[in-house]
């Protein structure tokens, strides 16, 4: 194996270490913040030519939402369409959820200029379909 | 006033406890447990929690572990309790064990047992299981598809008569496939019925199928009319649930269940 070759087994075995560990992380927080802001679901399923992201986002008012992409990071945002409260959540004072937010980190591979947007109206969910990048 | 006092009888299994707070011996026997444990698309914990709801179902038990659950209480009208709770019908016909948490790796194979114990101890004639089972295109599909697998004769009795397609070849993970292998190991009889769903989302369409054919099953009305009407909000408060639960099925491996089995025809 040449010097090269070992560089980028390793680059990429570590790249892989922060990513379980930033998964880890995220498994620990809460799917809420205090200012209300609630974190949707996303399911990612790949395939050879593509990834299909479902993101769950009931009550949402989708004439609110915006998707951003920032270095392959797409950034959702959605308001509901009327502000929640819980009764479970009492006991961190009266919280309202307002909107949703969350940050879905891309894989390298995601062709992220061609991504479609599919939105099911009836049950708040939105379908992305984004290309992978096929590398020589 | 608190929902539950002291238990009148508590039974240990396989380290397990079940708290009991009604005599499971009385007259009308219930006949059937029906389950419903998070899993894919939360199909049976949806379906099972708006079956308490919805049919007002009595608080009957609770199933404990000091060495397989994590130290947690669920706190329901100002009364703790295990997340893994047994409900009773008002009519006795069949009694319903859910969890508000996913049923660690370590507690299945126990958990599993203790149940098929528990139902031969009271003399139950069947266990149905409620399941989702994952479909990659999920979002495309209208109106999924139910199947079924039976340990017995006599269970399988009960889906056939509905004309539901039974599965054939394939792997099912997590408790509810251990149940199923062990009552057939022991003769006891126990149906899942498997509605098509998403792995990691929520899924109340898919438990309102589930709970259409159980009503079938079990000669009741169920209207899911509301279940569906308030799907939204189910999906909501049950997200947190889904997170937890989608960690446990990777644990599990879960997504054997998407792949052949090796011998398959």
């Amino acid at each position: 194996m040449s010097f090269d070759e070992l560089f980028e087994k390793i680059r990429k075995r570590i790249r892989e270490l922060i990513d379980e560990f930033e998964e880890e992380i995220r498994e620990l927080e809460p799917m809420w913040t205090a200012d209300g802001v609630l974190e949707p679901l996303v399911s990612i399923e790949r395939y050879p030519d593509k990834y299909v992201v479902v993101i769950d986002l009931p009550y949402a008012d989708f004439e609110t939402l915006t998707l951003s992409i920032m270095d392959h990071l797409l950034i959702i945002e959605c308001a509901l369409k009327k502000e929640i409260a819980f009764e479970r959540w009492g006991a961190y004072r009266e919280i309202k959820f307002k909107k949703y937010h969350t940050t879905i980190k891309l894989p390298r591979d995601a062709d992220v200029e061609n991504i479609k947007i599919e939105k099911d109206d009836a049950r708040r969910m939105l379908r992305l379909i984004i290309p992978r990048i096929r590398r020589m | 006033m608190l929902k539950l006092g002291r238990p009148r009888r508590t039974i240990s299994y396989e380290r397990l406890l079940i708290h009991e707070y009604f005599d499971p011996y009385e007259e009308p026997v219930p006949e059937y447990i029906v389950l419903g444990l998070p899993d894919a698309g939360l199909v049976g914990s949806i379906a099972s929690k708006y079956l308490v709801m919805s049919k007002n179902l009595k608080l009957v038990g609770e199933i404990d572990s000091p060495a397989y659950f994590p130290p947690v209480a669920v706190v329901h009208e100002k009364t703790p309790m295990s997340p893994i709770q047994i409900y009773l019908s008002n009519d006795r016909k069949y009694l319903l064990i859910l969890s508000e948490s996913p049923i660690p790796v370590q507690a299945v194979y126990p958990l599993s047992y203790t149940i098929l114990e528990y139902s031969r101890e009271i003399g139950v004639k069947h266990i149905i299981s409620l399941a989702g089972i994952a479909v990659p295109n999920r979002l495309q599909i209208e109106k999924p598809k139910v199947y079924w697998l039976a340990s017995t004769k006599e269970s399988a009795n009960l889906a056939t008569k509905l004309g539901l397609e039974e599965l054939k070849e394939g792997f099912i993970v997590g408790p509810y496939g251990i149940i199923l292998k062990e009552a057939r190991r022991r003769g006891i009889n126990n149906l899942i019925i498997f509605v098509e769903s998403f792995l990691d989302l929520p899924d109340p369409e898919s438990a309102a199928v589930a709970l259409t054919i159980l009503s079938q099953i079990l000669n009741i009305d169920i209207d899911v009319k509301k279940l569906l009407e308030e799907a939204e909000l189910i999906k909501l408060q049950t997200r947190e649930l889904m997170k937890q639960t989608r960690k446990t099925m990777a644990e599990m491996q879960k997504k054997y269940e998407m792949q052949m089995p090796l011998m398959y025809q």
